[in-house]
């Protein structure tokens, strides 16, 4: 390589703090083409922080960073397009398929997918996912997701490739087959930055960046790390039975920085500048050879994050021994999985004793988790049985539960709650109390907030090591406490090449400190043993463009322009798809519809009908009589007649009467004698002022209809006013209701819908993924509107038809002038949605604020059900900037007085310009990063 | 034999109410987003939510030179419920000035209209109602009509009665809409706050992995539910009293019946809709779906709960819907605490089918949670 070669990435002092958190402390570096970078760290060491700055989706404090020529943060749509980077989470769409995810990133790069179906063979061969390419990518094994991701990263044929912890829950195979091909990118040129908190993989490395609290603690080859090392690694061998208690005093000498048992022996780690004399006594003193050997880069590593942890575990020592019934902790006879036709586990049978670590091994997609669930009553098995000690979990009680500790394989703390509040959490459903409590808390350690999702499954609660925490994590675990393992790194058998062995979960006992003993067993389900094959190409690859040695690689055609239509209509094709597999929005756009329309037909008519009144008949006259007989006989009202007042009043109070009608013992004579007494004295139920006004009006109507067809002579009036109602001749509430709920619908699809999924991406760390490509926040934004707006506009149509055929609404405007108004109206709640979701990335404030925003004001203040006018100055004024106020009035025009352009061009200008100016905020509010 | 500590510990209940607890309210901006927007929105839909007519345009095309015109006009003019009486000279315009949306009602005075009364006949006058605007068309008829009347009275004094029928409103003499539609909204605005908290609550977890970790560990599903149910039970608690004080001493509506019974009907209302909130949740796979769930379920109970239109004027069949949903019988008895002194009797007939709601969705919710292993 030239020596004037420019670097593929550029660090100058770059610095980033969180609030308080200084993640990132004036680092300065440079990653070179054609080279394999490791990024090693322990948790929390700042790896990811740096990634993120890498591909531009943080913004540091202080410094420039360039990709491949490119400033990160001036030219960010740049980087985008040159880099391939692979998010440390899951970041692909689980209810997409795994071809529909692969397309969907290819065209995300301005690829042809058409054109690229050699490519998307070579990654799906190489990545063994060809026979999964039709399922979705939710239900791939944790391993097989991670390879996706990769595929979905390595699409972009990019000049750097950045991969966040890309080897987590991948099995070794797949690892073998990663680092095979990562190597092939670098001989072609390629910069690769891989990040990792494993040690062997960063020994393979050509350069490491070991990353510590911030800061670089070196920089340089995996060799001139170990070289630091010479002479100061030495191994204990034929310690004996005692090699723990050897161990431990070993650890605890001054001289000694860092050890750990292998096999028979114990070996040891002298710090810097200590000599070997204390470690000789030692080895003398319990009778063992003191062998000089060569430094692993691990102590190297160890040494210079200055030393392990000490020879006796805090933890171990206050945790109490474990004490169980038997000498099995954990038993599996015959368990056996079958999701349908696919059997994802098939007679796995192992005994786990007391005091032992055991580890369940397999490839991924081999049964693991499928076993780890039926182990804990997850999941019933489809045949065999599950023991843990001795109890099946299916159908344990608490107290049984809580002497198993679990940890999931998907991150599963609470993200809302701190580190303290999660165990304190953890502690009370384990039913700890009091000072216990707080002592257990006090020891734990966990890493939320870190992020770092990896690192061996133990079942003690809440533990992740990182490197750091790696060798003490055994004193833990081995304090005579039983546990499972499900090591990560250890290969026993090769998928794909073992007949039938997808339901094949592999079980092998081993101990965990003796990589090379011979305790390892694997069992098959056919009694046999794996044989491990394998099958990747071997001829050389050209993944990626080269970059130009002239250093700014250039970037492809198409991944710099901000709109491309592609890109956008790939977007739009996995929104439509995730829109069509959930059943809920099929529920909200079309079922709710109905139901709305319906009960607006027929149960929130405001034409009260048949009011429920009583009639107190105290009169025995004629035309009292008659009277009475008219009310019975009004199609209005349904009578109760009653001889008490008392018994009416209680009726009202208890809500079955609406009303009712006193005919008073002198109503003769009042009737007789024209006294301007009134005749009939009406009570109505004043604690619902609609109805009271209905039945004191439909009471009137009767005795005046009854005075004026009885004969008797009734005044001429004077005035006599003769309505007609326009639009709406029959005066059926429903016909003005009607059009006012296709309003309600296309609020809660525009801006509730959108809000949430929207909210969602952030939530599942799907954005962060969709940002790393080209894409820009415009096509992004864009991209998932659209469908909406279909969606909306599709259920407009629904409800308008079931209007007009089923509910007997007319439709005097033009199909034309409803379809431009709903078009139109979509502007604003799409809009709305949007400012939203740039205001929240959590689903339940997105559905809190589109509620209360969105949906009740277009309830409430549009005109739809309650009147505009009635309302008080400043609720008027608010009404002006809900969008749905003027849908309503034009919806209600187009269908009942039809295509009335002075009332619709004046709605149509008002819902644009809210619209934009929604569009405008929410833009102005929309980063293309992660900042939090 | 199973012990009753195996299903309910208090430690394990207290943790996870605590976590349920700080999941929704540790954020300060969720805390905002619980509790600001049912206050602000009840206050605004307070003045929004009415039925009442006012300050409604009036357009009027007088062809009629005559006093009794004037004198209609002038009437017109002082009504309270009209904000502004426009004069247009062709019924064309009088036309269109309904087809706007402006005017609610057009009158149309013919020629001979003074005339008519003078000779002791009835004088016609046609009224184009907005028909778009069916409610405040038919009141304003009614309106209108009394004004009418008032110039028949002003005409032929001491001929029988004005007005045949004496009205008197129990509980609201001056039909305050307000008085109404407040005691509801308390309601209304709990029970949505309520329900979105409990169905985003298991979806959540599902959504985000935690549900399974929470289902190994030793708690039982019958603490789950109750952890969850707690939250929202004081949240939904909190606000209906935090309303109901509002309505009392901001809004001044009497309130005549007993507060300890109306703290005890919201306790068991917010907690039916806990139930349904569950049920909801307990079937979602995503939030999303919890969501939509809940306004699927919550806009069509609000519907036919009585709040727009008396129950008893639906259809038989959705009369017994009724009957299911916790706000309908909440309806009854918030109102008739407020303003009708309602006697316990009447509030118990009301509380044992809220009872009943609750045991049967929280039972429901009980076994979709633990049907979940499939």
């Amino acid at each position: 390589m030239l020596p004037e070669m420019p670097a593929a990435v550029v660090i100058e002092g770059v610095d980033k703090r969180f609030g308080d958190v200084h993640a990132l402390r004036a680092l300065s570096a440079r990653i070179h083409y054609g080279r394999l970078t490791g990024l090693v760290g322990p948790d929390g060491a700042g790896k990811t922080t740096l990634m993120r700055i890498l591909t531009g989706l943080l913004v540091p404090d202080a410094g420039r960073a360039t990709v491949a020529g490119h400033d990160v943060v001036r030219d960010n749509d740049a980087i985008h397009a040159m880099t391939g980077y692979m998010p440390q989470r899951f970041g692909l769409y689980e209810d997409l398929s795994v071809m529909e995810n692969m397309r969907l990133y290819a065209r995300l790069r301005g690829m042809d997918t058409e054109a690229h179906t050699g490519l998307f063979a070579e990654l799906l061969e190489f990545t063994r996912l060809a026979p999964f390419t039709r399922r979705l990518a939710g239900r791939l094994s944790g391993g097989m997701k991670q390879k996706l991701g990769l595929a979905c990263a390595l699409m972009a044929r990019p000049a750097v490739l950045l991969l966040d912890e890309p080897s987590v829950g991948v099995d070794p195979v797949s690892r073998q087959d990663l680092w095979r091909m990562v190597q092939a990118l670098t001989d072609d040129g390629m910069a690769v930055v891989w990040s990792t908190a494993y040690l062997d993989e960063a020994e393979r490395c050509d350069d490491v960046l070991l990353l510590n609290d911030g800061q670089f603690a070196f920089d340089g080859s995996p060799e001139a790390l170990t070289g630091r090392l010479r002479g100061r690694s030495f191994r204990l061998e034929d310690v004996g039975d005692e090699r723990r208690a050897v161990l431990a005093r070993a650890l605890d000498l001054d001289s000694v920085g860092d050890g750990v048992i292998q096999g028979t022996s114990v070996r040891v780690v002298l710090r810097s500048g200590a000599d070997d004399g204390q470690i000789r006594v030692l080895a003398d003193q319990v009778g063992a050879r003191l062998v000089p050997v060569p430094p692993r880069f691990e102590d190297a590593f160890i040494d210079l994050l200055g030393g392990g942890p000490g020879g006796t575990s805090a933890l171990a020592e206050r945790l109490a021994p474990v004490e169980l019934g038997s000498d099995i902790a954990v038993s599996c006879r015959n368990l056996t999985r079958r999701f349908g036709d696919f059997v994802a586990a098939e007679d796995v049978s192992f005994e786990v004793h007391k005091g032992e670590i055991f580890g369940l091994l397999g490839p991924n997609g081999a049964g693991k988790s499928t076993t780890f669930k039926m182990l804990c009553g997850l999941l019933v098995p489809s045949h065999g049985e599950a023991h843990v000690v001795g109890l099946d979990l299916r159908r344990a009680t608490g107290a049984a539960k809580s002497r198993l500790g679990y940890m999931a394989q998907k991150f599963s703390l609470y993200g809302l709650l701190s580190v303290r509040q999660n165990l304190e959490f953890a502690a009370g459903v384990y039913g700890l109390a009091g000072s216990e409590r707080r002592a257990r808390i006090d020891e734990r350690r966990t890493d939320l907030g870190r992020r770092s999702d990896h690192a061996a499954r133990v079942l003690v609660p809440h533990q992740r090591p990182g490197p750091q925490g790696r060798d003490g994590d055994g004193h833990h675990a081995l304090h005579g406490r039983s546990g499972v393992l499900r090591p990560r790194r250890h290969a026993v058998s090769r998928q794909g090449h073992c007949p039938g062995h997808a339901g094949c979960a592999q079980a092998a006992r081993r101990e965990r400190c003796a990589p090379r003993s011979d305790h390892g067993r694997r069992v098959h389900p056919s009694g046999g043993v794996c044989r491990p094959g394998r099958s990747w190409p071997r001829r050389g690859r050209r993944m990626s463009d080269s970059p130009g040695p002239n250093g700014a690689a250039t970037v492809p055609a198409g991944g710099m322009r901000r709109f491309d239509a592609r890109r956008l209509l790939a977007l739009v094709r996995k929104e439509s798809l995730q829109a069509i597999r959930d059943p809920s929005t099929l529920l909200i756009a079309f079922v709710l519809p109905l139901l709305l329309l319906f009960l607006f037909a027929y149960a929130v008519s405001l034409d009260v009908r048949r009011i429920r009144i009583g009639v107190v008949l105290e009169s025995p006259g004629a035309s009292a009589q008659a009277l009475a007989a008219a009310f019975a006989g009004s199609r209005y009202l349904d009578v109760t007649f009653a001889q008490d007042r008392r018994d009416v009043g209680d009726q009202l109070v208890s809500g079955k009467l609406r009303g009712f009608v006193v005919i008073p013992q002198d109503f003769e004579q009042r009737l007789a004698r024209r006294s301007g007494l009134p005749l009939v004295q009406v009570i109505t139920d004043g604690s619902q002022p609609n109805t009271a006004n209905f039945v004191a009006n439909y009471a009137l109507g009767v005795v005046q209809t009854w005075r004026a067809g009885g004969g008797a002579d009734a005044p001429l009036p004077a005035v006599a006013l003769e309505p007609r109602y326009w639009f709406n001749a029959e005066l059926e509430s429903r016909r003005a209701l009607v059009p006012g709920a296709i309003a309600i619908v296309m609020t809660i699809i525009g801006t509730m819908l959108t809000a949430l999924v929207v909210a969602r991406e952030w939530e599942r760390g799907t954005m962060e993924a969709v940002l790393s490509t080209p894409a820009s926040v415009a096509e992004i934004l864009v991209g998932k509107l659209l469908p909406y707006f279909v969606l909306g506009m599709l259920s407009t149509i629904g409800a308008a038809a079931l209007a007009v055929f089923v509910f007997d609404v007319p439709l005097r405007g033009s199909l034309l002038a409803l379809l431009t108004l709903s078009a139109v109206f979509m502007v604003p709640a799409l809009g709305q949605g949007l400012l939203i979701s740039s205001l929240t990335r959590s689903q339940f404030l997105a559905s809190q604020l589109a509620l209360f925003s969105g949906f009740l004001p277009a309830f409430m203040l549009s005109g739809f059900l309650f009147e505009i006018d009635a309302m008080p100055a400043p609720i008027r004024a608010v009404t002006w900037l809900i969008p749905a106020r003027y849908f309503v009035s034009s919806l209600k025009t187009v269908f009942l007085a039809g295509d009335l352009w002075s009332v619709l061009v004046p709605n149509l200008l008002a819902m644009a310009a809210i619209g934009m100016s929604f569009f405008l905020i929410a833009k102005r509010s929309t980063r293309k990063n992660v900042e939090p | 034999m199973l012990r009753w500590s195996d299903h309910l510990s208090w430690t394990r209940l207290r943790a996870q109410i605590v976590k349920e607890l700080l999941s929704i309210l540790r954020d300060p901006r969720s805390r905002l987003v619980v509790f600001a927007p049912p206050l602000l929105q009840l206050m605004i839909f307070t003045f929004a939510a009415t039925l009442e007519v006012r300050n409604v345009e009036v357009a009027v095309h007088n062809q009629d030179t005559g006093r009794w015109s004037q004198e209609f006009i002038e009437r017109l003019r002082n009504a309270s419920f009209i904000a502004s009486v426009r004069g247009v000279d062709s019924s064309v315009a009088l036309r269109e000035s309904i087809g706007r949306g402006r005017t609610i009602a057009a009158i149309e005075i013919p020629v001979d209209f003074s005339r008519t009364i003078a000779a002791g006949r009835t004088g016609r006058v046609q009224v184009l109602v907005d028909g778009r605007r069916s409610n405040a068309g038919q009141i304003t008829v009614g309106y209108l009509s009394s004004i009418a009347a008032g110039i028949g009275a002003g005409i032929a004094p001491g001929e029988g009665p004005v007005v045949p029928v004496a009205v008197r409103n129990w509980f609201n003499p001056n039909l305050v809409y307000r008085w109404f539609i407040v005691p509801g909204l308390t309601g209304i605005l709990a029970f949505f706050s309520a329900l979105l908290i409990t169905s985003l609550s298991i979806a959540r977890e599902r959504e985000l992995g935690t549900f399974d970790q929470l289902l190994v560990s030793p708690t039982s599903t019958p603490e789950i539910l109750i952890a969850k149910s707690v939250p929202a039970l004081a949240i939904g608690t909190t606000l209906g009293l935090l309303m109901i004080a509002v309505a009392i001493w901001v809004f001044r509506i009497p309130f005549t019946g007993s507060i300890g019974l109306l703290v005890l009907s919201l306790v068991l209302f917010i907690l039916s809709v806990v139930g349904i909130g569950l049920m909801i949740s307990a079937i979602s796979a995503t939030q999303q779906q919890a969501i939509l769930g809940a306004f699927t379920v919550g806009i069509p109970s609000v519907l036919i709960s009585g709040f727009a239109t008396p129950v008893e004027n639906m259809p038989v069949f959705l009369q017994w819907l009724a009957q299911t949903i916790p706000f309908t019988h909440f309806l009854v008895i918030v109102e008739g605490c407020f303003l009708k002194a309602m006697p316990p009797s009447d509030i118990l007939a009301r509380l044992w089918p809220l009872a009943a709601i609750a045991m049967g969705s929280l039972l429901t919710a009980t076994v979709f949670v633990g049907r979940r292993l499939r």
